[in-house]
């Protein structure tokens, strides 16, 4: 029964988000104007590339894949982030009520929610990599296949998990998409999404660390374009999985608690 | 340019929906038209209080919104005063308004009062008389107490009656209700149609379209009704003009129980009777499924034979209630035959 | 403008202020000094830390002594105004029909240029704010206004909102037939972001994008707010006034057969409430 609600979750947002080859497109070409964004932001400073410390090594990354492939992956949090909008969407559609009157399992139905983005992530990681690196010549260095699909899989789980928390506590909440967008500046600037995180003054840092985009852009632009091997990346692939773990946990026990509580304050359906 | 002595007039008035699907997102492409009017004709005078009639997906609904400019017809013509509703949409908005059933057509962050008078400006209501204006319709609907809370704070009757002072903001010369009491308490829904009834048309003079599923709602209000069934207007005319067109000139209303087909096409052949319609009741013996017969019969003498002929068929006669026909028999006639 | 449709303008800007400061009071608030706030933040330490205080020498001919923090101030509150101006605007009618408002507000007798421009005058209003928010913010970050030329300043802002309205007039078409909520809407507001100078002078972008940029009314707008406050060429500025004003006019016009079309177009295929 639960892994029937999940398939069913992911089927009905998968037939609700891509329902037009447009859409498809746009998917695309929306991290890419963005991540141009961040790429212009380098042109004052006739930067070619970017110098990337971690673990006392030095790594040269070219700037078009530094800012493009951190797009990539910032674009994908974000999905996670606004990923409560789905419900907020059911909230404005009147069918939340519907959902929740419902026995399905909570947790399959935010999960299934979660997981269809594994559609969306699967498109961007071929569409655009494959296009990007193509046509507009990002040098990439790939020494260890491993870490690579490590750090694109942990990162996946890891932001799929938040991206489950915030989901339950924005499905009864009618500022949730406030808040969410409120998160998104913040994690670019504290993630190392815009600049190499050596260059964030110290007492910033630990707000670093509790972002998994963090990691997740630390191992993967360092599997990527710096030709990192498993062992150098071994501490963000830990963390991130880790993280998966915990968000999972919070994920399972912030559903029924704010459910409970949205019912006290008749909250449920006022949008 | 209509006829300007009709309030509201339709001249062949066809829509059709046509909708196409993809499969597969880049497999091909099927093209499906619903034919949601079909060469409608009818016509409402100045004053009257028009049923539309007719099933779920009848085109009820898409007449009342070709009629208030939110929806252009396929082919054929519609008038509102003798305008056209096509090409002279603006003129005829001014002089029409629509009340439909459901939560819809209200700002639910705004409060009822600040509904009414967003709608008042758009309808270029003189600044000096909205005030008072918003305030008696509040009052007329008993919302004067709740005119300043949010609207998603109200029941779903109060949205209603919020709504109906949103169609009456303008004074609008033609008034559309589309299902208006669809879901609400039956002594909340006895108040609308009284209101309706006295106020708007009696006391107003104003011209309505009323569309319902509720047969008893219509037979309660209207002046004249038209059915429409999938797309096609079947009948139109006074309710006692129409009842007269049936078959015969009496109905009763049986209920029983252990009934079967053979029991049915049996009576259909019994001479005294011009017609049968069956239909789920809503309530049940502890026991068994209890169907409800409409059974046309030409005099009320005939009765016993019917019944004695249920009995031999093995029915058990609940009950019997003999009468002139209903619009709801109408409406079974003309929507199932 | 006809009595009538400045009313509806008054009214229509009247309750969508209510219902955005309703619904997001405080906290909304908040969130206008909290986004630029970051911005900013990330761009200071990109130039004092990854890059220690220099900058290339083409970047110091395009802009003169203004200096880097005070160029990317005004290009973020210039971001932040253009965006919440058009994405408000080019998503409305998105939003009526969402919340089933749609046809009670189409069917009433109002100019639908007036019922738009008086969403658009809400937007500007709430823009303005984080517009001056975003400057506030900015003086944090060394902002300084080397020389204040009001008049260009409020020519080239209220050209900008001119031209905006237009583009928010055609993205409401974009919006509404593809029913793609606001993905392709939003797809094209980051065109014009990425390529109106926002974060970079036109000058140091590659060539395919400075062609980009030309067609943009934005490039324009931004060069006259840069120019009324920094006074970087300001001897172009009128010529750039004259561009935007064109660009403008294009716009508005273009947008406002769009929302005649898009009516049309939604009456016909039944569309009213198809969400």
């Amino acid at each position: 029964m639960f892994w029937r609600i999940v398939a069913a979750e992911i089927k009905k947002n998968i037939k609700q988000f891509f329902f037009s080859v447009r859409t498809l497109f746009w998917t695309l070409a929306l991290p890419l104007g963005n991540g141009l964004y961040l790429y212009f932001l380098y042109l004052p400073f006739a930067a070619g590339s970017v110098l990337l410390e971690f673990n006392a090594s030095w790594y040269t990354l070219d700037l078009v894949g530094f800012t493009l492939i951190g797009q990539l992956l910032y674009t994908f949090f974000t999905m996670m982030l606004l990923s409560g909008n789905t419900f907020a969407r059911e909230r404005e559609q009147g069918t939340l009520e519907s959902l929740l009157l419902s026995p399905a399992n909570r947790v399959a139905v935010i999960l299934g929610g979660a997981l269809a983005s594994a559609f969306n992530y699967l498109w961007f990681l071929l569409g655009i990599l494959l296009s990007w690196v193509a046509f507009l010549g990002v040098k990439i260095i790939i020494n260890d296949f491993l870490a690579l699909f490590a750090s694109i899989v942990l990162s996946y789980l890891s932001m799929v998990t938040l991206g489950m928390c915030l989901a339950a506590f924005f499905v009864h909440s009618r500022r949730g998409i406030m808040y969410a967008t409120m998160l998104q500046e913040p994690v670019m600037f504290f993630s190392g999404l815009v600049f190499p995180l050596q260059a964030m003054p110290r007492a910033l840092l630990s707000f670093s660390y509790v972002i998994p985009l963090t990691f997740g852009l630390l191992s993967f632009r360092l599997s990527l374009l710096g030709g990192a091997f498993l062992a150098d990346v071994a501490v963000p692939l830990v963390v991130l999985a880790l993280m998966t773990l915990i968000f999972l946990g919070l994920a399972a026990w912030l559903i029924g608690y704010v459910e409970r509580n949205a019912k006290k304050k008749a909250t449920l359906t006022q949008f | 340019m209509g006829n300007a002595n009709f309030a509201v007039e339709a001249r062949q008035l066809s829509r059709d929906y046509v909708s196409s699907k993809r499969s597969y997102l880049i497999g091909k492409k099927t093209i499906t038209v619903i034919k949601a009017l079909d060469c409608i004709d009818f016509e409402i005078k100045d004053g009257e209080l028009f049923g539309l009639l007719g099933p779920n997906g009848a085109g009820k609904t898409t007449t009342v919104k070709i009629l208030c400019t939110l929806l252009e017809p396929t082919s054929g013509h519609a008038f509102v005063k003798g305008y056209d509703v096509v090409k002279d949409a603006a003129k005829v908005r001014k002089i029409v308004n629509m009340v439909a059933g459901g939560e819809r057509m209200l700002y639910y962050r705004l409060t009822g009062r600040e509904n009414l008078e967003y709608f008042a400006e758009l309808y270029d209501v003189p600044k000096k008389e909205i005030a008072s204006r918003v305030n008696s319709l509040l009052e007329l609907v008993g919302l004067s107490e709740r005119a300043d809370d949010e609207v998603e704070k109200y029941s779903k009757g109060m949205k209603q009656r919020l709504q109906i002072c949103r169609g009456l903001i303008n004074d609008p010369e033609v008034l559309y209700l589309d299902e208006p009491t669809l879901g609400l308490d039956v002594n909340i829904a006895k108040d609308i149609r009284k209101f309706i009834r006295e106020k708007i048309v009696n006391e107003q003079g104003k011209t309505v379209l009323l569309t319902t599923h509720y047969m008893y709602e219509a037979e309660e209000l209207c002046d004249r009704v038209g059915f429409l069934n999938k797309g096609k207007l079947v009948a139109v005319g006074r309710s006692e003009e129409l009842k007269r067109k049936m078959p015969s000139g009496f109905s009763m209303e049986v209920l029983v129980t252990r009934l079967t087909k053979e029991a049915i096409e049996g009576l259909r052949l019994l001479e005294p009777v011009k017609n049968v319609l069956t239909t789920a009741y809503e309530g049940e013996t502890e026991d068994e499924k209890i169907d409800r017969l409409i059974i046309n019969v030409d005099s009320e003498r005939t009765a016993p034979e019917v019944l004695n002929y249920l009995s031999s068929m093995g029915c058990r006669v609940i009950s019997v209630n003999i009468r002139g026909p209903t619009l709801e028999d109408l409406f079974m006639f003309y929507t199932e035959g | 403008m006809a009595p009538h449709s400045l009313r509806v303008l008054a009214a229509t800007a009247k309750v969508n202020l209510i219902m955005t400061w309703r619904f997001f009071s405080w906290s909304g608030f908040a969130l206008r000094f909290w986004a630029p706030l970051l911005t900013l933040s990330a761009a200071w330490v990109l130039y004092n830390q990854i890059f220690l205080g220099t900058t290339s020498p083409e970047f110091g001919t395009a802009v003169g002594a203004s200096g880097y923090l005070s160029f990317i101030v005004i290009g973020n509150a210039f971001y932040v105004f253009v965006f919440a101006a058009a994405f408000v605007v080019g998503r409305v009618m998105f939003w009526e029909r969402a919340s089933g408002t749609i046809e009670a507000t189409f069917m009433a007798p109002m100019n639908r240029l007036a019922y738009m421009a008086g969403v658009m005058t809400a937007a500007g209003i709430n823009s303005t704010i984080d517009l001056i928010a975003v400057f506030l913010i900015g003086l944090l970050f060394g902002f300084q206004v080397t020389s204040f030329n009001v008049a260009l300043f409020v020519a080239g802002l209220l050209l900008t909102t001119f031209a905006l309205f237009g583009i928010g007039l055609m993205t409401n078409a974009i919006t509404l037939s593809f029913r793609d909520r606001t993905n392709t809407a939003n797809s094209l507001m980051l065109v014009f972001l990425v390529f109106s100078g926002i974060v970079c002078p036109v000058e140091l972008m590659p060539s395919w994008a400075q062609m980009i940029s030309k067609a943009l009314p934005l490039t324009y707008g931004i060069r006259v707010i840069r120019a009324s406050l920094l006074g970087i060429r300001v001897q172009d500025a009128f010529f750039d006034l004259a561009v935007l004003a064109l660009l403008g006019v294009i716009f508005l016009s273009v947008g406002a057969v769009t929302l005649r079309l898009i009516e049309r177009n939604l009456k016909r295929k039944a569309l009213f409430t198809v969400f």
